[in-house]
């Protein structure tokens, strides 16, 4: 999106035009759906949540202040809402490793097949993460932010943030372990 | 447990996040050992096909906006009704009256406009009340702090309500009109009468001036209390139970009328009225409650009253912020 194009937006929201809204809707929902979706894993809560994130948007109206794109403040408005919806859930400090098991031994197949089938593998040996650890390693891995980033969001210490990469990097390795030597 | 504090540090390499120092370390450890290289390699190999990660989502963006669409709408009447509100002031019967033409036009227009079961949300802040027809032309006068919402569902008038309204119900036959505040509800065909339901009181009162009511427990139906004008019910949100009283005087809806009303009352309950009405504490001790008040105060200030009680009864007050202490024999 320009920058021209983001102050027209802008301005028109603030102008209380409520068709911008839904077009920005139409737009961004799904994408805004799929970053709450990677942390939160279930499909009513990811809906509720992004519903919100829109209509605090709207609220937010008059205040906005958007620097990048209207694509991305959605993006990271979604992330946070997910973020504290996760901690204020008790299990979010479970250190469970969820059981299953990654085939080590691939078979043979399609490399179109192989590609989907460890985009499903690593996509479930993510998800196997204990939430906490998970939200980390996410957090560092696709959004790009920093440990001292990482630490204040979730208001833990950076000390914290290094373990559970640690541990992340370490049950990824077991879990994906069929994967990892196969590409050299 | 040397390899863990080095999977930290691949770590931080991969996100970029190591100091120089760390990175030397780390280089040194990888080229010691065939083993450590392995290592840094297939973690460096696991950084990148996590990329791989994926949530398919899908879902009906059409139904989501309709969702987010009704929610904007409700915030907006909310918002709306709030500006309509009327600040206490000398005005404020004046004002009172002109919004209850304003709203009820706007409601009706609503009613005749759409036929599908629209919510209407009404709400007050601190120090401000709301006089308003509902969309089927019911008066509702809402106190400070409450929230009221209204809707036509299956043949029923249904109104919830969190903290004091005052009802003037528009009589419509076979269609109720049916109030839920917190755990008690009150169904009425047509008549006047007031609600108390702030959820932070122990209690839940319904006063009735005309017509008759039927107070209930929500979860309890057979707990039901039949309350003819002049009568009061108090649901009792502890013992989960419903009391039946005489209308103590016209002061429950003092905060309507702006008036008090006290025939040869005694002090226990005038302070009962008085603390409620100017959000007070009166401290006084048992002799003093036994004594009896006549008088009617017209939009009063809380120092009107105690004056009075003062030069009549012989007692002392001294009020310090919402504190009054009241001091002196009694009777």
């Amino acid at each position: 999106m320009s920058k021209e194009n983001l102050s027209e937006i802008l301005e028109k929201l603030q102008s209380d035009d409520q068709a911008v809204l839904k077009s920005l809707f139409q737009k961004h929902y799904l994408s805004v759906c799929k970053s709450i979706y990677r942390f939160v894993k279930d499909k009513p809560t990811t809906e509720d949540i992004a519903q919100d994130v829109f209509i605090k948007f709207w609220e937010k109206r008059k205040q906005l202040n958007i620097t990048s794109s209207v694509a991305a403040y959605l993006h990271r408005m979604g992330t946070n809402e997910a973020i504290s919806y996760l901690r204020r859930r008790k299990h979010f400090e479970s250190e469970e490793v969820i059981e299953y098991s990654v085939p080590n031994n691939l078979v043979s197949g399609e490399s179109e097949m192989l590609q989907s089938e460890l985009q499903e593998n690593v996509t479930d040996a993510i998800n196997s993460l204990p939430p906490k650890c998970r939200a980390i390693f996410q957090l560092s891995r696709f959004e790009d932010l920093t440990y001292k980033e990482i630490a204040a969001k979730l208001d833990i210490s950076v000390k914290t943030v290094e373990n559970q990469m640690g541990k992340a990097l370490r049950v990824l390795r077991t879990k994906l372990k069929g994967y990892l030597t196969m590409f050299f | 447990m040397k390899e863990n504090k080095y999977i930290e540090l691949i770590a931080q390499h991969l996100s970029g996040e190591i100091s120089e120092e760390d990175r030397k370390d780390l280089m040194e450890w990888v080229n010691s050992d065939a083993k450590n290289q392995a290592l840094l390699k297939e973690t460096t190999q696991l950084w990148k096909i996590s990329e791989e990660y994926d949530s398919p989502f899908e879902t009906n963006v059409n139904d989501a906006w309709k969702k987010v669409e009704q929610k904007i709408e409700v915030t907006n009447d909310l918002k709306d009704s709030s500006a309509k509100v009327i600040r206490l002031s000398n005005f404020k019967r004046f004002l009172q009256i002109a919004a209850v033409f304003l709203i009820g036009a706007i409601g009706l227009f609503f009613f005749f406009q759409n036929q599908e079961p629209e919510l209407f949300a009404f709400n007050t802040n601190e120090e401000q009340t709301l006089d308003f027809l509902l969309p089927d032309s019911s008066r509702v006068v809402l106190n400070e702090n409450s929230h009221l919402t209204y809707q036509n569902l299956d043949g029923k008038r249904i109104v919830t309500l969190e903290g004091e309204a005052w009802f003037d119900v528009k009589h419509l036959d076979s269609i109720p009109f049916e109030i839920e505040s917190g755990e008690a509800k009150t169904v009425v065909l047509g008549t006047a009468f007031n609600v108390r339901a702030y959820p932070q009181e122990d209690i839940i009162e319904v006063s009735v001036e005309r017509g008759k009511v039927a107070f209930f427990e929500k979860k309890n139906i057979a707990n039901t209390t039949l309350l003819p004008a002049g009568k009061e019910g108090i649901f009792y949100k502890k013992e989960k139970k419903i009391e039946r009283e005489e209308r103590k005087n016209e002061n429950a809806i003092a905060w309507r009328t702006l008036t008090l009303d006290f025939e040869n009352v005694k002090l226990e309950k005038v302070f009962e009225t008085l603390e409620r009405y100017f959000e007070v504490k009166i401290e006084a001790d048992s002799n003093i409650k036994k004594c009896t008040l006549l008088g009617n105060y017209k939009n009063p200030k809380i120092e009107d009253v105690l004056n009075y009680i003062e030069g009549v009864l012989g007692l002392e007050y001294k009020i310090n912020g919402t504190e009054i202490t009241i001091t002196g024999e009694g009777c």
